[in-house]
Parts: structure tokens; sequence; C-alpha cells
């Protein structure tokens, strides 16, 4: 290899990819598997196995065997099955072993379908489906406290329905999940299954509606103290992490009613995830609370009791497959928003509805006026779990306005992936560098023909000040040196 | 009718060329995909399919799980998966793309679980002969310095000849990013590849 690339130092891409063809061709040479394939894809039939020739039984016949032999072979037969039934299963090794095998693993999964059907009858469920790829790479903006429980079969018309159960509206952790092939969902195409750890009973339910209340939204108040540690390094506009990888970054709160310990708790969860700008990465971390406490969560993936094929063998992967990276964000004793934080945000969800984008769409913000690009990342839009959309916050530097821009009111624009502006939201830079607020939300939703019009009458008579303002001092100065 | 048009054509040969060209990679696109429909029943059918795309499958794998027998195992099931398809449809995508996606689905999936296996350098296998050996070890040390993404990217631009379109396809990412990982990815490997001359000429 260093030979070959030795002699061409200044080799150009072309020559290193023919160079690594080259050597890929050489390798890949040698296979020779078909008739494995072959033997597998095209299993010779029993039929070859029958000769025409002498079988034992047939020998014995020719040989002239007494056939009464045949009967004491029935009889033993008959003797060691009336053993089994009769005597084998009055013993305690037995009983165990019949009581661990008598739920046949291939009926784990129609159990899970028939609890389902069962649960859909007596109780009040959410239903959501999509393609099961869709679900493995960004199961966190789906299920938060969930991760995908099916893995990556590699088949491309894979697709998974959600069935959440709901108490008043609001999500709980009881969840089913079926993987089925094809578009439309029926019995038949039916591949896999999973089932929450979680099941609520009635008293559950009539406890939860007596004890508590869960009307209000609150803050993402962690996610406010965590982004304080993204700072814009070079002042360009672009948010940066700890080793200055420029990131997007943008988090939500996720409410649920959540069953763990026996005990029923209204939980709420913030997500705060982040995309790195040079590479197609997602890192995330979540924080829970219930009861203004930060409580523990079960791992995402031991939410789930189990997750099953149809011949009874285990769905779950069995390691983190989603494109999100679990990586610690949050700080705990970390109390208030950094005084010098360089983020601010806006909130998509606070003050519009309607407002819809494709749920793998990368959503950007940029400066209006200098088409500069701030930040770009997916959000979550599934519509049945809206409660939590108006929550959705994206950060972005405050420095994305120039140096020139004392005293004008920026324009960041929301964009969807084909460069349509969904909604403009206004900032002042005066709010912007103010130290009083430590972050500052942006959500004023301004018509963008008005607010383009509003601006270059801003802009004229700005020019038409400094013009006065000019005028004023060179009469001034004429006054004085007249004077 | 496409080389009668072409003697008329005259000046505007180029032009005609790439219409040719396109029309032949679709009659070879159409081939493809009925050797596809027809492989769950015909033997001869899935030998052509091998004949053509085993070394492309192979470098997919190889690529992934940098490991020879891997690799070679990864062959086997990915064609056994196409032999058993029932509901492929042409409609829905080339049927290059489809063997390349299974082909990449189950080199994940053995990656996935031989991983402690491929992750000790010691425990890689790099096949039986001389050549082979020393292809795998040059293919292996090169590619280390690409992140799975680029390593994938890299497999079927440069070994598959795919175009950046059927990459992302079958990726699932913007052709975009495709082309701005398979750039950054020859960047790197034409740097390691330097670094790797320097040192040797150091010593």
């Amino acid at each position: 290899m260093k030979d070959e690339i030795k002699n061409n130092p200044e080799a150009v891409p072309s020559e290193v990819e023919q160079l690594l063809k080259n050597k890929m061709n050489e390798l890949s040479e040698s296979i020779d598997c078909f008739d494995k394939i072959s033997a597998r894809a095209f299993p010779k039939s029993s039929g070859e196995f029958t000769d025409d020739e002498f079988t034992v039984t047939g020998l014995e016949n020719i040989t002239g065997k007494p056939q009464h032999f045949k009967f004491i072979k029935w009889i033993s037969v008959a003797a060691a099955s009336v053993a089994l039934i009769a005597v084998v299963p009055q013993t305690n090794f037995a009983r165990q072993m019949l009581a661990n095998i008598s739920c046949p693993v291939e009926n784990l999964c129609q159990d899970i379908l028939s609890e389902i059907s069962t649960e859909l009858e007596n109780g009040d469920y959410i239903t959501v489906d999509m393609p099961l790829d869709y679900y493995i790479s960004n199961d966190v903006l789906i299920t938060p406290l969930f991760a995908c429980p099916f893995r990556d079969s590699g088949r491309d018309n894979a697709n998974v329905r959600l069935y959440i159960r709901q108490i008043d509206g609001i999500n709980t952790t009881q969840l089913y999940a079926v993987e089925y092939i094809g578009s439309t969902y029926s019995e038949d195409n039916i591949i896999a299954a999973a089932e929450s750890d979680s099941k609520f009973t009635q008293n559950d339910i009539e406890k939860f509606r007596n004890e508590f209340s869960y009307d209000s939204y609150a803050l993402t108040e962690f996610s406010d103290v965590a982004v304080s540690q993204f700072s814009d390094k070079d002042k360009s506009g672009l948010l940066t992490d700890k080793n200055g990888e420029y990131i997007s970054v943008a988090s939500f709160c996720d409410f649920s009613i959540v069953k763990y310990t026996n005990a029923v708790h209204t939980v709420t969860s913030e997500v705060l995830y982040g995309h790195k700008t040079n590479d197609d990465l997602y890192f995330y971390d979540i924080i829970s609370k219930s009861d203004e406490t930060v409580i523990h969560v079960p791992d995402r993936r031991n939410m789930w009791r189990q997750s099953v094929y149809l011949d009874g063998n285990s769905a779950m992967p069995e390691e983190n497959i989603s494109k999100f990276t679990k990586t610690e964000l949050f700080d705990i004793s970390a109390t208030s928003a950094n005084e010098y934080s360089d983020c601010s945000y806006i909130s998509p969800y606070s003050s519009s509805n309607g407002l819809t984008w494709n749920n793998d769409e990368i959503i950007s913000l940029s400066d209006s006026y200098s088409g500069k690009r701030l930040s770009g990342i997916m959000l979550p839009n599934y519509e049945t779990m809206n409660r939590y959309l108006p929550t959705i916050k994206m950060y972005f530097s405050k420095f994305c306005f120039t140096e020139n821009d004392d005293g004008r009111i920026v324009n960041i624009n929301l964009k969807n992936q084909s460069n349509k502006i969904l909604k403009t939201f206004s900032i002042s830079v005066t709010d912007m560098i103010s130290e009083d607020v430590q972050l500052n939300e942006f959500q004023e939703e301004i018509d963008t023909e008005w607010q383009i019009t509003q601006e270059q009458e801003l802009r004229q008579e700005m020019e038409l000040l400094a013009r006065e303002q000019e005028i004023h001092r060179d009469t001034v100065g004429f006054v004085t040196e007249y004077n | 009718m496409f080389t009668e048009s072409k003697s008329y054509a005259g000046g505007e040969k180029t032009i005609l060329n790439i219409f040719t060209d396109s029309v032949d990679e679709k009659k070879k696109e159409d081939n493809v995909n009925q050797l596809i429909l027809n492989c769950s029943k015909s033997k001869e059918s899935l030998s052509v399919l091998y004949t053509m795309f085993k070394k492309n499958v192979f470098a997919i794998a190889f690529t992934i799980t940098s490991d020879y027998h891997l690799a070679e195992d990864c062959v086997i099931e990915t064609f056994v998966r196409l032999s058993q398809v029932k509901k492929f449809n042409p409609e829905n995508g080339d049927g290059k793309g489809y063997i390349y996606t299974i082909a990449r689905n189950v080199a994940l999936e053995l990656r996935r679980q031989h991983r402690r296996d491929t992750d000790n350098f010691i425990m890689q296998s790099y096949g039986e002969t001389d050549t082979a050996v020393e292809n795998s070890i040059y293919i292996n040390q090169l590619m280390m310095f690409l992140n799975d993404k680029q390593k994938q990217v890299v497999t079927l631009r440069c070994f598959s000849e795919l175009s950046f379109r059927q990459i992302a396809k079958i990726m699932k990412c913007p052709e975009s990013t495709v082309k701005s990982r398979y750039e950054k990815a020859i960047a790197i490997l034409r740097e390691k590849a330097g670094v790797h001359d320097e040192r040797r000429n150091k010593k």
C-alpha cells in the first residue's frame, strides 16, 4: 500500500479511489460461495435421499424376522408413554419444568397482541404509525422515555404502530408497540410486538384523578441552565460545544403519568439535544422531575417488559441503534441560567397553530438580513403527542447580529428544508445584549412582508436622522468657527 | 433506433451518447429488477445476480465488518435473503440499490453480533491467501481513519459506483450530506496515506 502511495504522493482523489478499488477487486476475486448460497436458497428435496435401495425394515422382512417383535416394540413404547404421563409429572422437578414451559415462546407475541385488543376496548389509547427505521433513528423525539423496542430488520417496508395509553388526555407509560410489514396495518402482516413494563389498573387511574392535577406546562428550566455550556467562541452567530464543534441545540418537555415501583407519579421530563453541524450526529440528555424533585426514571430500554417476534425470539436491540447518543448535559446542582450565556431561543409552536413540517426535516433558523444560517435541527412533530409541542425551544447565539447592527431589529426566519419561511421572529439588538435578561426568548410573530417594509422604513428614517445630525453638526461647527 | 439518431445528429454526438447511455442504464436496471423478481424460483437468475454483484456486496460488507470471513458470510446471507424476497417492487427503487441496502443491513447486523471479535485487531480474519491478507490489511488500515458513515459512502461510491442520489437513498440522508461526507473521507484518505509515507521515509 505504502509503496504505491509513496510513488504518488500527490495522488488526486481519483487515484486514491482507483487504488482502493483495485485492492478491493483483488480481495473479492477470491470469494466463491455460490454453492453455499444455492444450498440454502434451494435446499434439495428429501426425495433425493430415498434411493431405491433396501431399508433396514425391508431387510428385516427379507430375512424373515418374526413379526411379533413389532408387537413387543409397541408395548414398550406404550409403557414409556404411560410412565411419562402418569409418573414423571408427580415429581417436583417435572412440575417445575412443566411450569416453565407451560407458556410456549411462540405465544408471547400473540399474548401481547391479545392484551392490546383487550386494552383498546377498556382504555383510552392514541395510535401513531411510522416507518421502523425512522423510529429507530429518532426515538428520542417520539417517545423520550422509551427507546425503540425493535431491531433493524433490514426490510424497507417495516412500520411500527405505537399504542399509548392516556388518562384524561395525558400520556402514560403504558405503551404497546407492533412491528408490521407493508403500508397498511393488519393482523396478517404483524411480525413483532412489545409491551411496556408499566400497566395501569383502574385503581391507579382513580388515584391519579383524586390526587393529581396536571394542567400547567412546566418550563424547560434545566435546559435553559444547561445551554450556557455552549458558547459562540468566535462571535460568529454559531454555537459550539466544549470541543469547539459547531452545533445546533433544541429542547422540549414531555409530560407523562409514570408508574414505577407500584406508585403513580406525574413526571415532567426535559430533553435537551443537539446536532453536530459537520456530521449527522445527534446527542441528548434527559432529566425527569416529579413534585419539583429530580427523580430517576429507568433506562429507556428497560421501560419495556418484553419485545418479541412471532417465533418467540427477542426483538429488542442489543445496543443503542438510535441516531441519538446519550451525553451528560444537565447539571442538577446549577440552579439558574448563566448570566453570561451566549444563547437565546425561539419557541416555534408557542403562538401559532397549524405550523407543520415533515418529521425528518431539518428546520433551520437564519438571519433574514444577511441570510446567515444560525441553527439547523430536527424537531419533534407528532400531532398525537402535541401536548409537549409548545415547549419546544430552538437555541441560537446572541451574536447573530453584526457590529453595525446596533439599534436594528433583527429578524430570525424559521425555515423548512426547502428553504420556505415558516415564521419570522423579531428581535431588538438592544434586548439581545441587555444584561438584565439572562436568556432571551423571542417569539413575536410578525408578518414577513410587513416586517420587510417596516425594516426599510426604519433604515430610511435612520439615514434621514444621520443626515440631519450631519447637517446639524456642520451648522454648529460653522457657527462655532464663525464666532 | 438510437443508432439511426446518432448518424443524423452529427455534431451533437456527446449529447446523444449521454442519452444512449442512460437508456442502456435503464435497460440494465430493468434486467436486474427482473432477475430479483425471478431469483426466488430460478437458480440461474440468482447465479447471474451473484456474478454481477458479489464483489460489490463483499466490498460493502468488508468495509463495515473489517473482517474477511464475516464479509463472506454477509455475501451468503445477502443472496439468501434476496432469494427469499417475495414483495420486491421495482417501482420503489432500483434493484441494485435494493441489493446494496440488504448487504448494508446484513453487514451491520453481523457486525453487531460479532462486535467483540471485530473490535479486536488480532481476532480479525484477513482471508487465506497472502494477497488476500495483504489487501485486507491495506484496506482496513486506510479505512480505520474514517468514521462509519464515511466508510459506507466511500464503499458505495468508490466500489459500487453508485450516484450520490442512490447512496442518499440507501443511507436515508440528504444528497448534500453524502457529497460532503465523501469529499471529507477522500481528503482524509489522501492525508493519512501521506502521513504513512512520511513516516516511512523518515525511517
